[in-house]
């Protein structure tokens, strides 16, 4: 049996944890949640397909975190799906080397369209 | 024309009641020798001029030296004229109808009169005139006596000027003194009056000035609030959203996946159904505590009072759920509690516990939040005297400067870190409000670099039955 595709999920909030969890078992995903440093530490060791990252988090933010992955070349080909709401004002720092977002994912989201990003950026091998 | 005057003429012919006092003054020279008569007439002083009584317009018969001095007329210019000539433009013509009247009807007068000299130069003469009368009782002789006046009359006449001049000019003066003191005086009261004008104007001036800038400054505490008010009802849209973005998320997910399990036919066992469901519930719940906090924000923000649900509340119990809340939070700090009993009957009150849930989120999410991650150090105790409980929520983060301070319990003061942190908030004015509407107290005291401490008294508003009975 293969590895399962990773998933690092970047998220303070355990409700939404709780819920990609289960969402992402249900597909056969692979997922890994963490925050702050120890969610960099985890994309650098565990080298995840995809990272859904959340914007709004107390201690660092979804911004920080992802200009943090863009600078260490071990994580910074790992597409970054931003979890934010609609009227979230993409804070793309102009002097990062590459400071970009692969995907949005506002929420509130729908299963379908959770799994169609999935399906783009970390797609499942054909059984 | 007049004949020679011989002393016999001189002869007093007075009637005997003649009281004139030429007939008294001749009368004492009678018995003189008649030639004495004369001398005796040119050697006075005064001018005499003696008249013909007897003739026509009674004509001069005799005028003595001293006439002849004052008038500058000679005996024979004179002699056989009536006396009128002596008369000018300027003589009083109420003298001359004096004499003429007494002389018509034969009697004497006395009038100060103004005549003429004959250089043409007047004089003030006293004249008293005197008939003469024979022994018959028959008029002959008018004698006049005139006393040259001039020198007294002007004197009197400068006297007059001078003391009128003098009355004039002390009247002036007085006058002038009088103007001058009114004018002073006006012109004191003009200075107070302009000077009463300039501090009336210059408060008025003042008072406009203050009111002026009164309204500046309302103006724009108007204009902070304002932009408070937005700036907040901005931040809590995008709170709210987010807080409820994420329970909707986890809430629609799993419903679609117990769906995605209907339709693919999957297995659904009792457990697994209520793994899913009970945190949907929790979700829905969630949501449905945000709608409220949202509502109690709208009642605070516009200064009312909410309706409070009270009951039996543990308070120490729900104070750890509070810190409990946040220390499932991931980074969060260190949360201690102290507590000296944990009977619930001790800590029990009576309160609303959703409204005092969310001071305690408020005061305790402060601490955690600008705590710079140090512990927050929460307690609660006793008052059994006062019958309260404080609750007392400490942090050693940055602090509050004393000039803030006032200000954290304002409306829509909220810190600027705030946008990037999960969780709406009441803020620590609502959190001021409910904890009023309790009856209690919430203070503050804070130390830039050391540290704030928050502390909320809460009466417990129970009878010690009640209290056991919770």
């Amino acid at each position: 049996m293969s590895l399962p595709v990773l998933v690092l999920v970047i998220d303070d909030d355990p409700e939404i944890v709780s819920f990609l969890a289960d969402a992402l078992a249900e597909e056969d995903y692979g997922m890994v949640a963490a925050t702050g440093e120890a969610a960099l530490t985890a994309a650098r060791d565990l080298a995840p397909a995809v990272i859904l990252l959340d914007l709004y988090m107390p201690q660092m933010s979804g911004v920080e975190v992802r200009r943090r992955l863009r600078t260490d070349p071990r994580t910074r080909t790992i597409p970054v799906v931003m979890m934010s709401g609609r009227d979230y004002v993409p804070q793309i720092d102009p002097n990062a080397v590459d400071d970009r977002e692969d995907d949005r994912l506002p929420k509130p989201f729908t299963l379908t369209t959770l799994y169609a990003v999935l399906t783009k950026w970390a797609p499942l091998p054909t059984p | 024309m007049a004949r020679d005057l011989t002393p016999n003429d001189l002869l007093p012919g007075a009637v005997p009641d003649d009281r004139s006092e030429l007939s008294d003054g001749l009368d004492a020279i009678d018995g003189l020798d008649p030639s004495m008569h004369l001398l005796l007439l040119g050697s006075i002083a005064n001018s005499i001029v003696i008249s013909d009584a007897t003739q026509p317009d009674h004509p001069i018969i005799y005028v003595n030296p001293a006439f002849e001095r004052a008038t500058g007329y000679r005996q024979a210019e004179v002699q056989g004229r009536n006396c009128r000539f002596l008369q000018g433009p300027d003589t009083d013509r109420a003298a001359v109808a004096t004499m003429r009247e007494a002389l018509s009807h034969g009697q004497g007068c006395a009038v100060t009169i103004l005549n003429y000299r004959k250089d043409g130069s007047p004089f003030w003469q006293e004249l008293t005139l005197s008939p003469v009368r024979d022994l018959s009782g028959r008029l002959v002789h008018i004698v006049g006596i005139q006393a040259d006046l001039t020198v007294v009359r002007r004197v009197e006449e400068r006297e007059r000027g001078i003391a009128a001049e003098r009355l004039a000019t002390t009247e002036e003066r007085e006058r002038f003194a009088e103007e001058e003191r009114r004018l002073t005086e006006h012109a004191k009261h003009l200075a107070e009056e302009s000077q009463q004008l300039a501090e009336a104007r210059l408060s008025l001036a003042e008072e406009r000035g203050q009111r002026a800038e009164e309204a500046r400054r309302h103006a724009e505490g108007m204009r902070v609030e304002a932009e408070g008010a937005l700036r907040l009802k901005n931040d809590v849209l995008a709170m709210v959203a987010h807080d409820l973005r994420s329970p909707l998320t986890a809430l629609r997910g799993r419903l679609e996946i117990v769906q995605r399990r209907i339709t693919r036919g999957r297995e659904i066992t009792g457990d697994w159904l209520d793994g899913q469901v009970t945190p949907m519930i929790i979700a829905a719940t969630r949501m449905g505590d945000t709608l409220d906090e949202v509502m109690d924000v709208a009642q605070l923000w516009i200064g009312q009072p909410l309706v409070l649900h009270l009951g039996p509340v543990a308070m120490h119990s729900l104070v750890q759920e509070v810190m409990e809340s946040f220390a499932l939070r991931d980074g969060a700090p260190p949360i201690t509690f102290a507590a000296p009993t944990v009977t619930d009957a001790v800590f029990t009150i009576r309160a609303d516990a959703a409204r005092l849930a969310r001071v305690m989120q408020n005061i305790i999410g402060n601490a955690v939040k600008y705590g710079n991650g140090n512990a927050v150090a929460v307690a609660i105790s006793e008052d059994t005297a006062a019958d309260t409980v404080t609750i007392t929520v400490r942090d050693k983060g940055v602090g509050i400067a004393t000039a803030d301070q006032a200000q954290v319990f304002t409306r829509y003061y909220r810190a600027g870190t705030a946008l990037g942190i999960a969780g709406m908030g009441i803020g620590l004015a609502g959190a001021k409000s409910i904890v009023e509407q309790h009856g209690g107290t919430i203070t503050l005291v804070s130390t830039v670099g050391v540290g704030t401490v928050v502390t909320v008294t809460l009466p417990c508003g129970l009878s010690p039955e009640t209290r056991g009975a919770a």
